[in-house]
């Protein structure tokens, strides 16, 4: 808020005219916070969840059923103690109507309190954490990607049938690199597979190489990996560079070798296996429409742009609903729950229990160039996070 | 543990130790000389790497890359020296803090304009084809370019440490990183070895960009962690010291190649355990003058 609207408002207010200020309001833009990782190791990321919901953002046009609309950005770094200082200042300075944010799951579950104690819409591109399913789940809240569940506990019994029955996991450690070891380890034990070791280099680690012999020693048939951004690039280059490529397959969630890294991945890259809610090649109306979209604005799709397309589309098409009214959250939240998205992925909805997206999780391999790309290999339907894990909206 | 993984520890440690060396020589010599930690040396570190991409690519060679980036920054790091920290330390003589300033300015600087020429993606620096590959001895393998990382790196240390111990260049270095005053007064024209010093840190932090860009990937904020590890080495060594920032790298390298592979738990912890043993039992690092100014 500037000074002089600042001084505007508390005039009013303290003119005693709450019905002045509250018309006055009224006509004030719709104020949407944005709060995601623009630098440090998840900038790419912040910045393409970005690209996606302006994408968005410009096919719902410059104004909601004549009410204009600003975007106000923050850079959480990915660190839980900036998200929260960020987005306090959201919403006790920039007073926003509703928060679009995060990507790192920590930031996620440091931000839930302030968030919902404050009664913001909270929209979630991103950010995987399973809490926000289940005990810390919100009413506020709803998410675009998937679960830390959703996108590890299906590879359990899939890669038991298609990989082989010996595994070592190696993920980051932090949040969601834990939750998705946890549940891949559930599912893979539960289907007869055996772990073979498990270990967790920490965030922002560059150099891998010290873990491999451990991997080598233990004989897995593949490894189970999760890392993101500049991580999963030095983690997949390595990993190939010491010849363990060809005897170790590899699999991992989309993030591992999604597309912001997959270029600078290279050939090393080639043959890993990964799932994901969104893959670029895939063949449907929307999506050829959606790469379109990506292209003009001079963007690559790939699962964060198609994530942050599809929060701007609920957004944008519930307040269209509402004619532009921010203030009845209920009613936002209600069309949201209700609301069928056409998604570049394929049909998207959210699970009335818990909020959480209810997708296909499609099951890939990266594929020689050019262009190196991920090919679909199968198809898991409706893959939903189990609804009966604590979660009371 | 085998001896075919501690053989392969041990060469991945050492690999990285005397990349290491590389990047933490500037750090040491800059603050001996000038009693200033240079903040912005995890950008000159990133701006050698893009310098390597951006040559390698127009010019067609990995090898051009790695041979023009690091005089250009070190042309850039002379450039900031003479410009910028020799006017502010000439008009405030005795504030260390606004060196300090400074330099943390200016990495802010570079990594801001990095993102604004290079975009914020995670770019690779391909390796050439000649390096591809692995060497296998035995049960061994190690990739053909981390060995050539591994020579390179050495060589040049190697080549630095020549200059530093065994000319009269490197004597006057040596004496200015020791007391700068004293040096002074007895002849040596430490403007001009500020100048050749923070321009040789920069250079081989370029180098260090260039070498380990190639093994791992290149973004506005490639810098920060690898000069936190220099920066530990040269505490490890004792500021200042040349020798020590040796030591203290191939230390390090050691102590995080096997500290995951014996403690992957507490590998994390476990150097900045070992740099307070140090402390506590040399508070001025391993080679450090015991009184210095």
């Amino acid at each position: 808020m500037d000074r002089r609207r600042f001084i505007t408002t508390t005039a009013a207010a303290g003119l005693g005219a709450g019905l002045l200020s509250r018309r006055a309001r009224a006509a004030d833009p719709i104020k949407i916070g944005v709060l995601l990782p623009f630098s440090k190791a998840f900038a790419v990321l912040g910045e393409n969840t970005l690209a996606g919901f302006m994408i968005g953002a410009k096919e719902a046009g410059p104004t909601i059923a004549g009410r204009s609309y600003t975007i106000i950005k923050e850079d959480d770094t990915a660190d839980p103690s900036v998200g929260v200082s960020k987005v306090r200042k959201l919403i006790e300075k920039d007073e926003v109507d509703v928060i679009v944010g995060t990507i790192h799951s920590g930031v996620a579950a440091a931000i839930r309190n302030h968030i919902v104690d404050a009664k913001k819409l909270w929209l979630n591109p991103i950010a995987t954490n399973d809490l926000l399913a289940e005990q810390g789940c919100s009413r506020y809240h709803f998410r675009f990607s998937n679960s830390a569940w959703q996108s590890a506990a299906p590879l359990g019994p899939w890669s038991k049938g298609k990989l082989g029955d010996r595994a070592y996991i190696c993920v980051f450690n932090f949040a969601f690199g834990q939750q998705s070891a946890a549940h891949f380890k559930k599912g893979f034990t539960e289907a007869g597979g055996t772990i073979v070791g498990e270990s967790f280099p920490p965030f922002n680690t560059t150099n891998y190489a010290p873990y491999f012999p451990a991997i080598k020693d233990a004989k897995p048939q593949f490894v189970f990996a999760n890392f993101a951004g500049a991580d999963a690039v030095a983690f997949v280059k390595q990993y190939a560079d010491f010849g363990l490529k060809g005897p170790i397959k590899v699999l991992g969630p989309s993030n591992l070798v999604s597309e912001d890294v997959l270029t600078a991945q290279g050939e090393a890259a080639v043959g890993v296996y990964s799932n994901s809610y969104y893959t670029p090649s895939y063949d449907i109306p929307k999506n050829r429409a959606f790469t379109k979209l990506c292209k003009d604005a001079g963007k690559e799709p790939d699962h964060f742009l198609c994530a942050g397309y599809d929060t701007a589309q609920a957004l944008f098409t519930a307040l269209k609903e509402t004619k532009g009214d921010v203030a009845n959250k209920e009613r936002l939240i209600q069309i949201i729950t209700d609301m069928k998205i056409d998604s570049p992925r394929g049909p998207l909805r959210f699970d009335p229990k818990n909020h959480n997206p209810i997708s296909d999780i499609q099951m890939r391999t990266v594929q020689a160039g050019p262009p190196l790309q991920h090919v679909v290999i199968d198809v898991l339907k409706d893959v939903r996070h189990p609804d009966n894990m604590g979660c009371v909206l | 543990m085998s001896v075919d993984a501690i053989l392969t520890q041990l060469l991945m440690g050492l690999t990285v130790g005397v990349n290491l060396v590389l990047v933490a020589t500037g750090l040491t010599l800059v603050f001996g000389m000038m009693g200033v930690i240079n903040f912005a040396h995890s950008a000159l570190f990133m701006l050698g790497a893009y310098a390597g991409l951006v040559t390698s690519t127009h010019l067609g060679s990995f090898w051009l890359g790695l041979a023009v980036a690091p005089p250009m920054i070190g042309l850039l790091g002379a450039l900031v020296e003479r410009s910028l920290l020799r006017p502010l330390r000439e008009r405030y003589p005795l504030s260390h803090l606004l060196p300090l300033l400074l330099t943390f300015g200016l990495s802010l600087f570079f990594e801001g304009s990095a993102k604004v020429i290079w975009g914020a993606d995670i770019v690779s620096l391909g390796k050439p084809a000649l390096l591809g590959g692995a060497l296998s001895v035995g049960r061994i393998t190690f990739p053909t370019y981390w060995l050539f990382a591994l020579v390179a790196a050495a060589v040049l240390a190697a080549a630095v440490w020549l200059v530093v111990e065994r000319t009269s260049l490197g004597l006057s270095i040596r004496a200015a990183t020791q007391d700068p005053m004293m040096a002074a007064v007895l002849g040596v024209n430490t403007q001009r070895l500020n100048t050749i010093v923070f321009a040789l840190g920069s250079g081989l932090a370029a180098a260090a960009g260039v070498i380990l860009g190639t093994m791992t990937s290149l973004s506005p904020q490639m810098g920060a962690g690898v000069v936190l590890d220099a920066f530990i080495a040269i505490v490890i060594g004792g500021l200042g010291s040349f020798t020590g920032a040796i030591v203290g790298s191939l230390l390090l390298g050691q102590v995080q190649s096997f500290g995951v592979a014996l403690l992957p738990a507490f590998h994390t912890p476990l150097v900045f355990l070992v740099m307070a043993v140090v402390l506590v039992l040399k508070p001025s690092g391993l080679f450090g003058a015991t009184e210095r100014r």
